[in-house]
């Protein structure tokens, strides 16, 4: 196996008689971009609550690269309240990285963030899109060597998520970190990702495998291989909701 | 920024010019009220303020208030620990649930005067501890009740990220079920506190030998109602004084967090 950090194989998950995933095989290699893309209520949530070990599959294997630590940007918001924005990163660092060290990454990201200047901040003081990046920010204080993106932009407007997408990709670049996005937006894992999982309705299983080899940054979404990959990715759900 | 600053402190003088005014109408009504009535009915606030001045003066005022003040904080903190406790524990374990929850909701529907009673018999009267009982058994609930409605209400969310970034189960007790029950505490023991002053009072009145509450069932029987007014007045001090200058404060820094653009 070439590199990889996580790699999913037959797994499959059941919530009492209601089954959400059938048979989901996949991989993500150090370094890139995956993208899970399916309807609503698909189980994608279900897959990533796995990876980071809050769930466990009813059957196949979840491995994730031995010391790999987990990011993990959640689909709703779970900022600690009481904490102020420095804090809430101070929470999930104390585990992972030396005082001197986490300071560093600390202040680099909140600068990044244009967030420095409100460090002593409560979440309820700060805007919605604010919030927003201090999730994204607090997943990757860790050093993380997996970043697990939940719908990261939904209840963004444009403007905001095209700024939380470049920076996502500037860290990417420049860590080398391993992606795991999920959306459901064809659009947005078209431009971000180097493979993208299509899942179907529920239970989910992979029905196609899509991998792309420009770099993300040259990527426009008038690009005739991605607008192509668009097209056929909208046929395909059309076709699962027409049946 | 600096304007949202400007319109609270206004809204906060206009409150309280409201409160003053409508208290001072109160203290005029009652002025020319008693002066239709024999001061033994209804006392003026003039001969009020004299015979507070007069127990002030005898000493009585503060042996009598230091005592119920003290009982007051023994019961009411054995309730506010206990009640504390008790939830803390049979929010972790369904068993003790079954077996306390009933219990609780019995002992909260006993009415306080069949405790004060009850505790007469067990007690007897002029003991220290049939007024602490008292307190105790009322107020315990409902520090218990909000506590436990507080357990509830904590965002498991919030567990598992913690969870997700590998945190021991100090750091979540410390960091996410602590602060996220404190401003439940708080307010528990705001509201308990009123239950607990009325109680000791009543208890004292009946089954004590000291305290304010009997300093009042003398002036009652000695036909002193100017002194009965007076003490009444220095439990309504007394209660303002620990809501405003001690709860508040406390509540509103335990709960600073959850305040907005400040
Ligand atoms: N803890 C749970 N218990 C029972 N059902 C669940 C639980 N978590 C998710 N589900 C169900 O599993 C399905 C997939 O959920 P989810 O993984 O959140 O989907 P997606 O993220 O693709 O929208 C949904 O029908 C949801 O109701
Ligand atoms: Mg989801």
């Amino acid at each position: 196996m070439e590199n990889r950090v996580l790699e999913i194989t037959g797994v499959k998950k059941v919530y009492d008689s209601l089954e959400v995933l059938e048979d989901i095989s996949l991989y993500l290699k150090q370094g890139e971009i995956a993208s899970l893309l399916g309807p609503s209520g698909c189980g994608k949530t279900t897959l990533f609550r796995m990876v980071a070990g809050l769930t466990k599959p009813d059957g196949g294997k979840i491995i994730l690269k031995p010391g790999s630590r987990v990011g993990y940007v959640f689909q709703e918001p779970r900022l600690l309240p009481w904490k102020t924005v420095e804090e809430n990163l101070v929470f999930v660092q104390q585990n992972y990285l030396g005082e001197e060290e986490a300071r560093f990454i600390r202040e680099e990201l909140l600068t990044a963030t244009g967030l420095l200047d409100f460090k002593d901040h409560y979440p309820a003081q700060l805007s919605g899109g604010m919030k927003q990046r201090l999730e994204l920010i607090r997943a990757l204080s860790i050093k993380p060597d997996l970043l697990l993106l939940d719908e990261p932009f939904k209840s963004v407007d444009t403007h905001l998520k095209i700024k939380l997408r470049e920076m996502i990709l500037n860290f990417w670049k420049e860590e080398g970190l391993s992606l795991f996005l999920i959306t459901h937006d064809p659009e947005e894992a078209v431009l971000m990702a180097d493979r993208i999982y299509l899942l179907s309705d529920k239970p989910g299983r992979v029905i196609k495998t899509l991998e792309f080899n420009k770099p993300q940054q040259q990527r426009t979404i008038k690009d005739e291989e991605l607008y192509s990959a668009l097209e056929e990715i909208i046929n395909i759900f059309m076709e699962l909701n027409g049946k | 920024m600096v304007g949202y600053q400007m319109s609270t402190s206004t809204s906060k003088r206009y409150n309280f010019t409201i409160s003053t005014t409508g208290l001072l109408v109160v203290l005029l009504f009652w002025h020319l009220l008693a002066r239709r009535f024999n001061p033994l009915v209804l006392p003026s606030p003039a001969e009020t303020w004299t015979a507070l001045k007069e127990l002030a003066v005898s000493g009585s005022l503060f042996t009598n208030l230091w005592i119920t003040v003290r009982r007051t904080l023994i019961g009411y903190g054995a309730a506010i620990l206990t009640g504390f406790t008790l939830a803390v524990i049979l929010k972790a374990s369904s068993f003790w649930q079954l077996v306390f929850r009933p219990l609780i909701t019995i002992i909260q529907t006993i009415p306080p005067i069949v405790w004060l009673v009850l505790a007469v018999i067990w007690f007897g009267i002029a003991e220290e501890i049939t007024p602490i009982f008292l307190i105790f058994v009322v107020t315990f609930p409902v520090i218990f009740i909000n506590v436990f409605s507080g357990l509830k209400s904590i965002d498991l969310y919030l567990v598992e990220m913690a969870r997700v970034y590998r945190c021991t189960r100090r750091q979540v007790i410390l960091d996410i079920y602590l602060p996220a029950l404190i401003p439940h505490l708080v307010s528990a023991v705001s509201i308990g506190l009123a239950f607990a002053w009325k109680s000791s009072v009543f208890a004292e009145f009946i089954g004590s030998s000291s305290g304010i509450g009997f300093a009042l069932s003398m002036a009652n029987s000695n036909l002193e109602t100017e002194e009965l007014f007076a003490w009444a007045l220095v439990l309504v001090g007394l209660m303002l004084i620990f809501e405003y200058l001690i709860i508040q404060p406390i509540q509103r820094y335990v709960t600073r967090w959850n305040r907005h653009g400040e």
